[in-house]
């Protein structure tokens, strides 16, 4: 079979010592990233992208993937134990896992989301060897039109999953689409919104956006409230979930790796998304939806499954069509372009080593990442014993470096700094970033294929609806959009009765 | 504040940075929110910060060729 060719093919790549270096050296820094609050896998991939320059790109996009998915890894040790994010796809382990811990069932909370995030990132991959293929055979058939309403269906899927205040998510999903307008225009050539200003020449980056939202402004909230920084002192001993646990969260796993795989997939989606969503739905099915948010097991393995999934998945559109999906993989796509590499339907057969080696390189870094994670544990924890004091003067050093090397411009590093401010506030008012950043990014893709595809059809906008392919995704996004005001109106009318 | 003073002074960071270059202000940076944000001994900050700036400028400068903006201090080749 073609696949299992491939796949050989994949291996012979990957299994090259130097390969092998990079892949192992990624999800390292991957998981010491996802590991530190304040330093994200965007931060983290901008500024080794230089050290790239001079390796293969198939060794570049290794080792840039496995900080991605390494980073997932790491995140959910800082938030089981200290209750810090280290970055915004664990969020929501910190609800239960932090439960867990103070429980003093830290370890089989460590282990069971290691081990989901194990087998969600291998299912992931396999998809992805499986899919690829196809779906850049599909996207052979994609116009601007396509790309436009696959598109509003990730807008559509970002505003039915928010949790909390659905107004409110509206409400940053609006300013993303505001903020994404500033900037040039990519067909008329015009400056928008930009007042001179010559950071925002490129619009509002994306990445210090993205640094100083969850980074920075965690650091101040940080600074406000002297919580102790006291990691759980309870040893962690016993990595490895009981049976019982396992039996509990089984189902959590493999509802958050599918979920977090088709949202990963969706532009806009992600992981941040899928582990929030996969959190609603676990709490939605559990039959103890009270135990949640202190110290159920499905909380821990549902979003972190989901999370491994979704970083996974997020590879199928840039890898088949050239669509970056997030932050990462928008960056992922400029390092391509660095190394005259075309992304795109095109990838497949004109490198065939980067798309095969990136994905079996997977199979190997998730590998590698379950044996890192869990006896490397007492190491992480003591990267975190350091004491706070020393150690956000040293995240904030980062996020600096780390803003300013994006295009060693010190405007981006104000701009970043502006949406700390802005992300601290968010946080006191309990607004949700997520909307507002994925807008961000949509937005000014989705203004491009809506006035292209104009453009091609001459205005005639009934384009959008004689094109079967996307009249079925809109037909997705106005069923997304129908299904709650149903549901509430019947639960409404049982109510009346 | 706490916050109102990193901010102030991260925002200068970011004003000076060109101007002044990357050794120069981080090291400043540093001293500052040890010494003044964080009350530590004037030892202990400078001794830290010089140990961080160092390292960050290895990491950076030399391990992963980053170009850091040197500021006027140019002529002492960094």
């Amino acid at each position: 079979m073609d696949v299992i060719q491939n796949v050989i093919f994949g291996f012979q790549v990957v299994l090259q010592p130097i390969n092998l270096f990079y892949c192992f050296f990624g999800v390292l820094v991957g998981t010491l990233v996802g590991v530190l609050p304040g330093l994200g896998p965007p931060a983290a991939i901008a500024m080794l992208l230089p050290s790239t320059f001079h390796t293969t790109p198939v060794s570049a996009v290794i080792m840039l993937a496995g900080i991605y998915y390494g980073a997932m890894y790491g995140g959910s040790t800082t938030s089981i134990l200290v209750n810090i994010p280290g970055e915004a796809a664990s969020v929501v382990t910190c609800l239960d896992g932090y439960q867990m811990a103070r429980k003093g069932r830290a370890g089989p909370a460590l282990g069971i989301a290691a081990f989901g995030s194990f087998i969600a990132g291998t299912f992931a991959v396999i998809a992805l060897t499986l899919l690829g293929p196809l779906l850049a055979t599909l996207a052979f058939r994609f116009g601007p039109q396509e790309y436009f309403s696959m598109m509003i269906v990730g807008i559509t899927v970002l505003t039915y999953l928010s949790s909390g205040s659905m107004i409110k998510s509206l409400m940053m999903a609006a300013v993303g689409l505001i903020l994404g307008g500033v900037g040039m225009d990519g067909i008329s050539g015009k400056y928008r919104f930009t007042h001179g200003i010559q950071v925002l020449a490129d619009g509002v980056g994306l990445v210090p956006a993205v640094m100083g939202l969850f980074g920075i402004s965690e650091v101040l909230l940080n600074l406000e409230a002297k919580i102790d920084r006291d990691i759980l002192a309870t040893r962690i001993k016993n990595l490895f979930p009981t049976l019982r646990d396992w039996a509990d969260s089984i189902w959590a796993i493999i509802r958050g790796t599918v979920l977090g795989f088709f949202l990963g997939i969706i532009p806009g989606g992600g992981a941040i998304i899928a582990s929030f969503v996969s959190y609603a739905i676990e709490k939605k099915v559990s039959k103890h939806p009270e135990e949640f948010g202190k110290g159920a097991i499905q909380g821990v393995a549902g979003p972190e499954s989901a999370n491994n999934a979704a970083a996974g998945g997020a590879f199928i559109p840039l890898l088949t069509l050239g669509i970056p999906s997030n932050a990462v993989m928008a960056i992922l796509l400029g390092a391509l372009m660095i190394h005259g590499l075309q992304p795109g339907p095109l990838l497949m057969s004109n490198a065939p080593d980067v798309f095969w080696g990136t994905i079996v390189s997977m199979y190997i870094g998730n590998a590698m990442l379950l044996v890192l994670n869990l006896p490397l544990i007492p190491l992480w924890v003591k990267v975190l014993k350091v004491p706070y004091s020393l150690l956000y003067p040293l995240i904030i050093l980062f996020c600096l470096i780390g803003a300013y090397s994006i295009g060693n411009n010190a405007g981006d590093v104000i701009v970043m700094l502006i949406f700390g401010i802005l992300g601290y506030l968010m946080k006191k008012f309990r607004y949700d970033g997520a909307p507002m950043i994925l807008a961000l990014v949509l937005g000014p893709m989705l203004e491009e294929s809506f006035r292209q595809s104009l453009l091609s059809s001459r205005g005639d906008f009934s384009t959008f609806i004689t094109r079967p392919i996307s009249l079925g995704l809109l037909i997705v996004a106005v069923m997304l959009l129908i299904i709650p005001i149903i549901t509430k109106r019947k639960r409404l009318s049982t109510l009346e009765e | 504040m706490k916050i109102i003073l990193v901010l102030i002074s991260v925002f200068l960071y970011a004003i000076f940075l060109e101007k002044l270059g990357f050794m120069l202000l981080t090291l400043l940076l540093l001293i500052f929110l040890l010494l003044f944000i964080e009350k530590k001994s004037w030892l202990y900050a400078t001794l830290a910060s010089i140990a961080m700036s160092a390292g960050a400028y290895l990491i950076f400068e030399i391990w992963l060729k980053s170009q850091l903006p040197k500021g006027f201090l140019e002529f002492l080749r960094f």
